[in-house]
């Protein structure tokens, strides 16, 4: 069958990076060898004549001045007796030079610029980003930009609209838009003083606790932070503090060189803080695999090779991916600097595979200290949120000067307290601890019990329940028993309903073993996302989660129980990696050979929640000792309770119980993080082909690369590393950080390739911006506030983006700095500024991430466990798009469809691709909708004059022109007429979301508000609503 | 834009439209001078049998490891191999769980398990000698689609839809579809199916089995068509103006998508909506339209490739069978052999298959040693199937040992099948290239790779 097959062909340039021509900036007729003539050899000839001599051809290299002169491929001054030049112009297939079957080709215009540049000297000169930086004579950032574009015959755009200009200011450095009335002071500020009006929103806005929230979109794709581990069944992980880190660090202006010190080796520093150790996440953050059967080694090739490639690429712009399996083809990276980089990381306690496959490289106890903890996915400490904690210590506060205050005005109230207090002494004796039983007859139903497993050597196992005529029972009527002939048998409970640990907690189970047969070891186990929590009494022989360096897998209890009594087999879950908070889907009963009783099992819990599980251990030996001296604390929680569980008769009274219930109703739902733990060493060889398998290569000891270093000795630990990559000699990390915040600012980077700063990278569009501005950000103490500063003052920033088309033709992608960029919000601030105009926006900074709406069944292809998403409650459905869960495998579709990407790897850049998902979700979604109708609520409160002008001044910070306003009241009408028709379809519309729904006052009726909602929602949609301009 | 009569703007602007859309949106760049050959194929059709089907039990009938079932496994083959779940256990051979028979013409030896792919034995071209390089589920799909284990590599829809374009105008170039049953459902990660470091209009877009087919393709609620296309009339109406002042040519782009999202609105439904299938075709496929089952899937793959969708994936999660991959097999064949069966005869009858090709396969193997009642994940050897245009139907390619452990004869690296493919579809694989961050990507990666021409038409 024969078709032709379409390829269209291009009317516009399109958003395809990579592909578009760039603009050149070489208008000068100097001949630059960074600049010219390395990017094309670098391109079409290192690959068989550059660095790897794995792939090099004829023995010859032309990365190298005098080996291309020495191969005879270059006569200096001569392009005719030069082969390289004859090579490259030769008509002859068989000769020509690169070959055909390379795929690369050159142009007339580069073979002519090789063939001057032989003609002038062949010179060569170092490549730019690994030379010093260098300040060159002018030093001001305008006069640098303007230096240049007047040597290219063009100058600086007219200064943007004062409107323009602060919604820039806005969305570049908080991510937020301003409000009418910031506009309109800014706009008359600006008048006056235009100077000063941009320095006071500057210093304002970057005072702004969003201002951390910000910069965090950006630089947590380069650090890959995500809440889940990614590979295969893509558990949840807690390191949501080192979000939070990342953006108190940027909100305190902590300096950068501090800021990478932290994260790489915040562990190591001297008595290190709290937030250093939260900071040390950033080494755990790469994809983490539970799969069952993957092997351990394997997979700490893979977790070592990922540090590797993010490290160099997130702070020194630098691809070495390659380098795992060869010498680099461009770069002078080799496969020996891969894996010596890579054993700067090997001293992290961590296993491979979080299976019972993995093992850490010590016993894990001698770590479990200092807060200290083993998790499921290895070390993490517990952190206390002091702000929270702040707010409940505010309403412990209130809740004494209230009660001093009742004691006095309402004396009677508090006899019937005392009275009460009284009573449940008398009846103190039976008040027991809540037990949550998982297994017992007490239950009114009981949970299936699965059939006892056999052990993979076939031996025969048997079960039945006994009553107590048969043998022993613990307690209601029956009790199970349960023998094997050979070696383990379980069974499996999976509890009626799934129970949340909660500091303090203990869980137990009762068995009874058989002197005439005991088994050699009883264990219990808990699911949780994995099974990687057991606890077992007496010989170490059940192959379940063995592991030589015991752990939370595998944890021994003691020796075996005495034979012939009921014992209850005790626990705490976090001695076997249940940390609070975590929940308990499933259990399992082990015993290896014997005979074994089982009966009741369950959890002693402190839930509030709980029958009388509300009053802890403390006040029942409060309630049990008469008079006891007892803390406010307890005092107040035990009148807590009692309020909660009566009625309240006083105006104090009444706020108490509004107080006490606001206070957690579980002890205050702390969170952990993943950290950095420092142990042995493993040792890392150079691993061959990057093959894991093969031990064949020497060892490596802890180095950076090479070339980088010239021969300067840099130590071996993670901090020698950390503090070589944060050193001003070090050319790499300040030129990468400012390019990248440059980026942020101008929408390019100064050079566009800001992952890679090595021989195939972009040379810099203006080397001596991006060399003044890395020497300022040095010179400041690396403060990125001052750099943003620096930036934005600047006449070069506060360009017009709209400034015609002569510039917009001359210059498409902006890369000669004679205007500002128009560029699309990355996909969180799409959703921050829809939230924010409508006023639904709760603007709690930091915390646990949260979970806003999400089309059902999204999560339906994860497994281990399966995944039901838990739509957050109340205002955490407004948070900003920085916390929302980020699900590796299925990222928010919101959030992908505006091009956020997987994180599973440092990621630079973000697509910029415009798709009609993106239409389908600002139109459909219901978070927009939602937040259409809430402002079109609040503005017909307000007043029902000019709707759509306070409309438009909310959205885009500008009023209607007539045309707009024409447009969209014809587009009102038609809604009202339509709704007015079908007032049901109108209640529909406006039903969408859980924000209350408040309409019938002041005029407006369903149809009305569905009709604004409407309109607001078309603004909503507008370019000029994700782009800032 | 001048002002219209909005009331006629929005057929005007559809028309205008029309030839635009995905095609102009979701192509490389001419210089990549494509096609290199002239295509066999327009599109392809990835049957992916997730888990790892036993080749054992399907393709491969091994008579020699039926006589070794239950003693050691000779240690010859496995020193020093890399295993899963079985490293450090005691090896024992497992036979063929199922006969095989000799199907068609050119006596092709398929599985008693798949009773109706076996009748298509004579236009699929079997490939026995399949090895990959990851042994575990979540990188050997990644290998599968990407070429390459690290994360964030383009997936190969989107290299196709690169390469390119798409012929639909209002539907996803690149759409997968999930199942799951027969065994053990393997999670599945969104990545398998991403653009990676290409343009995200090249991602592939899951359409779910329940709640709306594709995320925000229905209107809210309240919503009628009428209203939501004043809406986005309004939207581009404004868009229009604006982009008179600012000349940014993005809003043209948005503009066009805001057009096709209100296509793709009308355009998804119609493809969910199977009441115009005849009774005779659901027959065929043996199922309830939209419950989510592979056969349902398979028709609604079929819906798409008549719509232009250039890269369909259909992922069956359920031949995950380290224990009882007797019944295990047999189950999770039940769930895909009609459905299969009836792609190849629904795309043949209606002459779409010589332009299709479909591929059958998932990410690895299973040993030939026994995991108590079950196999374990193998890469050294595994088979799949290939048909379609430019394909040599009735031929098995490759051999494996005695014992289907190793490759004795034309081994296929996953590279080469994705050469293959690209081939077929008229690109040179060493020719698709995509640059950024200063390197090269291909989906073929750097090591040398071929096409495989035995099984070419």
């Amino acid at each position: 069958m024969i078709f032709k097959c379409v390829i269209p062909k291009f009317a516009t340039p399109l958003i395809i990076i990579g592909i578009l021509p760039v603009y050149s900036q070489a208008e000068e007729s100097e001949i630059r060898y960074g600049r010219d003539i390395r990017p094309i050899l670098s391109d079409k000839c290192f690959f068989c004549h550059g660095p790897d001599p794995e792939t090099r051809e004829e023995g010859l290299r032309l990365d190298i001045r005098e080996e291309a002169i020495k191969g005879k491929a270059i006569v200096p001054g001569y392009p005719e007796k030069s082969p390289l030049i004859q090579l490259i112009m030769t008509n002859d297939k068989n000769k020509i030079m690169p070959p055909p079957k390379s795929h690369k080709k050159l142009n007339e215009k580069e073979k002519q610029l090789l063939s001057d540049w032989v003609k002038a000297g062949a010179e060569y000169e170092p490549h730019w980003a690994y030379e010093p930086v260098k300040k060159g004579e002018l030093n001001e950032l305008d006069e640098i930009v303007e230096n240049q574009l007047e040597k290219n015959g063009l100058s600086l755009s007219k200064p943007a609209d004062a409107n323009t200009l602060l919604r820039r200011l806005h969305f570049d450095i908080i991510g937020l838009p301003p409000t009418p009335a910031e506009v309109t002071a800014f706009i008359s500020a600006h008048e006056n003083d235009p100077k000063q009006a941009v320095k006071d929103a500057t210093d304002k806005l970057l005072a702004s606790p969003h201002f951390g929230e910000r910069m965090a979109v950006k630089y947590l794709d380069s650090v890959r932070y995500a809440d889940t581990v990614g590979y295969h069944g893509d558990q949840s992980e807690d390191v949501s503090p080192y979000r939070d880190y990342v953006i108190n660090s940027f909100n305190n202006d902590l300096n950068y060189d501090q800021f990478i010190i932290e994260q790489i080796a915040g562990d190591l520093l001297p008595n290190p803080t709290l937030n250093q150790k939260i900071a040390s996440a950033y080494n755990r953050l790469g994809q983490m695999s539970r799969e069952g059967g993957i092997q351990d080694k394997e997979y700490i090739a893979k977790y070592r090779a990922e540090r590797v490639r993010t490290t160099s690429a997130a702070f020194l712009g630098s691809t070495m991916a390659c380098c795992e399996c060869h010498d680099h083809k461009f770069d002078p990276f080799t496969a020996k600097d891969f894996y010596s980089f890579g054993a700067y990381f090997s001293d992290i306690l961590e296993k491979g595979a979080y299976t019972e496959n993995g093992s850490y490289q010590e016993d894990v106890k001698k770590y479990q200290k200092d807060g200290i903890l083993i998790g499921s996915f290895g070390p993490v400490i517990r952190i206390a949120d002091d702000e929270k904690k702040a707010k409940d210590a505010a309403r412990i506060q209130r809740i004494s000067e209230l009660r001093e205050l009742n004691l006095k005005s309402h004396p009677e109230s508090e006899k019937a307290f005392q009275t009460w207090l009284a009573d449940l002494r008398k009846g103190s004796k039976d008040i027991k601890p809540s037990y949550v039983p998982i297994i017992s007859e007490t239950l009114p139903k009981q949970p299936p019990i699965n059939k006892p497993r056999k052990a993979a050597d076939g031996s025969k196992a048997t079960y039945a329940d006994v009553t107590a005529d048969k043998g022993p029972v613990q307690s209601g009527k029956k009790s199970r028993v349960q023998s094997s002939t050979g070696s383990s048998v379980q069974h499996t409970i999976n509890p009626n309903k799934p129970m949340t640990v909660l500091e303090g907690d203990m869980l137990y189970a009762w068995v009874y073993l058989d002197p005439k047969s005991p088994p050699a070891s009883v264990m219990l186990k808990f699911y949780t996302n994995s099974w990687n929590h057991r606890v077992y009494w007496g010989a170490d022989n059940i192959d379940l989660g063995k592991n030589a360096n015991g752990g939370p897998s595998y944890h021994k209890a003691g020796p075996l129980p005495p034979l012939g009594k009921w014992v209850r087999l005790e626990v705490k879950p976090s001695d076997i990696g249940i940390l609070p908070d975590n929940t308990i889907n499933q259990t399992g009963y082990i015993q290896d050979t014997g005979t074994v009783y089982w009966d009741d099992a369950g959890l002693v819990s402190s839930d509030k929640n709980t029958p009388l599980g509300g009053i802890s251990a403390e006040i029942r030996d409060f309630i049990n000792t008469p008079n006891s001296e007892k803390t406010a604390e307890v005092k107040n929680t035990l009148y807590g309770y009692y309020l909660l569980n009566t009625v309240a008769t006083t105006p104090e009274q009444k706020e108490l119980q509004v107080l006490h219930s606001e206070l957690p109703k579980t002890p205050m739902k702390s969170r952990t993080v993943l950290v950095s733990v420092s142990a042995k060493p493993r040792v890392t060889r150079l691993l061959p082909r990057g093959n894991w398998t093969d031990e064949s290569g020497p060892i490596v000891q802890p180095a950076p690369p090479e070339f980088l270093t010239k021969g300067k000795k840099i130590g071996t630990s993670r901090l020698d590393l950390a503090k070589w990559i944060a050193s001003p000699d070090n050319p790499l990390t300040a030129r990468v950080f400012v390019n990248r915040i440059w980026s942020q600012f101008y929408g390019t980077g100064l050079s566009k390739s800001d992952g890679d700063f090595g021989f195939q990278g972009e040379y810099p569009s203006n080397p001596e911006l991006l060399d003044w501005l890395a020497a300022e950000f040095v010179n400041n103490d690396w403060s990125i506030k001052q750099l943003i500063r620096t930036i934005v003052n600047s006449q070069t920033y506060q360009q017009t983006s709209t400034p015609g088309g002569e510039y917009i033709k001359r210059d498409p992608l902006n890369r000669q700095l004679a205007r500002q960029t128009q560029l699309r919000l990355p996909a969180e601030l799409i959703r921050d500024n829809a939230l924010a105009v409508s006023g639904l926006l709760h603007r709690e900074v930091g915390g646990a991430s949260v979970y806003p709406y999400q089309p059902s069944g999204y999560y339906s292809n994860l497994n281990f466990p399966r995944r039901v998403y838990p739509t957050s409650l109340g205002k955490d459905l407004y948070r900003r798009g920085i916390y929302t869960h980020w699900q590796r495998t299925f990222v928010h579709p919101m959030m992908k469809n505006f091009g956020a990407p997987s994180r599973e790897e440092c990621v630079t850049g973000r697509s910029e691709a415009n798709t009609p998902l993106q239409a389908l979700t600002l139109l459909n979604d219901p978070t927009f909708t939602e937040a259409a109708r809430v402002l079109a609520t609040k503005l017909l409160k307000e007043s029902n004059d000019k709707l759509i002008d306070r409309a438009m001044m909310t959205c885009l910070s500008r009023p209607a022109t007539e045309d707009e306003a024409k447009i969209l009241n014809e587009l009102y009408q038609d809604e009202l007429k339509r709704f007015e028709a079908d007032p049901e379809a109108a209640v529909k519309f406006i039903s969408i979301g859980k924000s209350p729904k408040s309409y019938g006052v002041n005029g407006m009726t369903a149809p009305k508000l569905a009709a604004s909602t409407s309109m607001i929602r078309t603004i909503m949609n507008l370019h000029e609503s994700i782009t800032r301009y | 834009m001048n002002p219209i009569n909005r009331r006629t703007f929005m057929s005007h602007g559809l028309a205008g439209l029309g030839s635009l859309a995905f095609s102009r949106l979701f192509a490389a760049e001419n210089q990549l001078g494509i096609p290199h050959y002239r295509p066999k194929v327009k599109r392809v059709i990835h049957l992916c049998m997730a888990g790892g089907p036993s080749h054992l039990e399907s393709f491969d009938y091994k008579p020699e490891l039926a006589k070794l079932n239950g003693k050691g496994m000779p240690e010859s083959f496995t020193k020093g191999q890399q295993l899963a779940q079985l490293q450090g256990q005691a090896l024992k051979c497992m036979g063929p769980q199922w006969d095989f028979a000799k199907h068609g013409q050119s006596q092709a030896e398929i599985s008693e398990i798949f009773p109706n792919i076996a009748k298509h034995a004579d236009e699929i071209a079997i490939i026995r000698s399949m090895h990959t390089e990851q042994i575990n589920h979540d990188p050997a799909h990644t290998f599968m689609n990407t070429g390459s284990i690290i994360p964030g590599r383009p997936s190969m829809g989107s290299w196709v839809l690169y390469g390119l374009g798409s012929e639909s105008q209002n539907l996803p170039g690149y759409v997968v579809l999930t199942s799951a049953g027969g065994g053990q459902a393997q999670p599945i990660s969104s990545r398998q199916w991403s653009n990676g470091l290409l343009p995200g209009h090249l991602q592939g877009v899951e359409f779910q089995a329940a709640g709306d087919p594709v995320h925000y393709v229905n209107n809210p609620s309240g919503i009628t068509e009428a209203s939501q296309k004043d809406v986005i009339n309004a939207i581009n109406r404004l868009n229009g103006i604006n982009s008179k002042r600012t000349e940014h040519h993005d809003i043209a782009t948005r503009m066009e998508q805001y057009e096709l999202a209100f296509r793709m609105q009308a355009a998804v439904p119609e493809l969910m909506d199977t009441k115009g299938e005849s009774q005779q075709t659901l027959d065929l496929y043996g199922c309830t339209p939209g419950d989510g089952s592979f056969a349902s899937n398979c028709l609604l793959a079929r819906r798409l490739a008549e719509r232009g969708t250039r890269f369909i994936q259909l992922y069956h999660r359920g031949w995950d069978h380290h224990s009882g991959v007797k019944n295990g097999t047999k189950a999770a064949a039940g769930y895909v052999d009609q459905g299969t069966s009836a792609l190849l005869t629904d795309l043949k009858q209606r002459g779409m298959l010589d332009e299709t090709l479909v591929i059958w396969g998932g990410e690895f193997g299973r040993t030939p040693m026994a995991q108590g009642n079950g196999r374990d994940h193998h890469i050294k050897a595994f088979s799949i199937f290939l048909a379609g245009g430019g394909i040599k139907g009735g031929i098995t390619h490759g051999e494996t040992d005695d014992l289907g452990y190793g490759i004795v004869k034309d081994p296929v690296s996953v590279h080469d099948l994705h050469a293959t493919m690209l081939h077929l579809l008229g690109l040179q694989h060493d020719a698709l290239t995509f640059k950024t961050q200063g390197l090269d990507f291909k989906l073929t990666g750097v090591e040398p790779c071929k096409v495989i021409k035995e099984i070419l038409a």
